[in-house]
């Protein structure tokens, strides 16, 4: 995990929700360091169990790049959830552009591996994962 | 014994997905077959977890 995560964050690791998946080994020249977390409250209300917040803000859904899961996020698995869910976490950290392309791609090897319970993810997990799939260097 | 059936049936069903993919490349319809996998996915998700219960 990156040693910019703050350290209130508790919960799961990146790595240990998709190990092989995401590398945090090297850092890209971005400017600002998110930190994705999502929570599941099980007993919170039918729809509203799934919570993700980028920093301490409610993560934006992107209804208007993609309309696939109007219930909102979810993860773990490979559905219109975490399709959702894939999007708006690539289009807060990049282009439009670039999140519309490849985020089923980031759902199936990123999303739909994260563990049920909880996660963190962080800007350099997802530059790692963009290098990957993009072959930058 | 249901829940095995469902989880048989889900796999069973994932070894298509690169033939349904494929399907959607030759038609140009891509977008509609990831969608149709992820209703699919959801609705096993679904009836796994019990939700209908």
């Amino acid at each position: 995990m990156s040693p910019d995560v703050p350290s209130e964050i508790g919960g799961f690791d990146a790595e240990d929700a998709a190990p092989g998946t995401l590398n945090t080994g090297g850092q890209t020249s971005v400017s600002t360091e998110h930190v994705y977390h999502g929570r599941r409250d099980p007993t919170a209300p039918v729809g509203e169990e799934c919570t993700v917040r980028v920093d301490t803000e409610p993560l934006d859904a992107q209804y208007d790049l993609l309309s696939a899961s109007p219930s909102g996020f979810e993860w773990g698995y490979g559905g219109s959830g975490p399709a959702q869910l894939a999007i708006a976490i690539l289009a807060h950290a990049y282009e439009d552009e670039f999140a519309c392309e490849y985020y089923q791609q980031f759902k199936r090897e990123v999303v739909a591996e994260l563990p049920g319970d909880g996660w963190t993810l962080t800007t350099s997990d997802l530059d790692a994962w963009r290098r990957e799939v993009t072959g930058d260097a | 014994m249901l829940e095995r059936y469902f989880r048989l049936m889900r796999w069973w069903l994932r070894r298509w997905y690169p033939v349904f993919r494929w399907f959607g490349w030759v038609t140009g319809q891509e977008e509609y077959v990831e969608r149709a996998i992820d209703v699919t996915e959801d609705n096993f998700e679904r009836i796994l977890e019990g939700d209908d219960e």
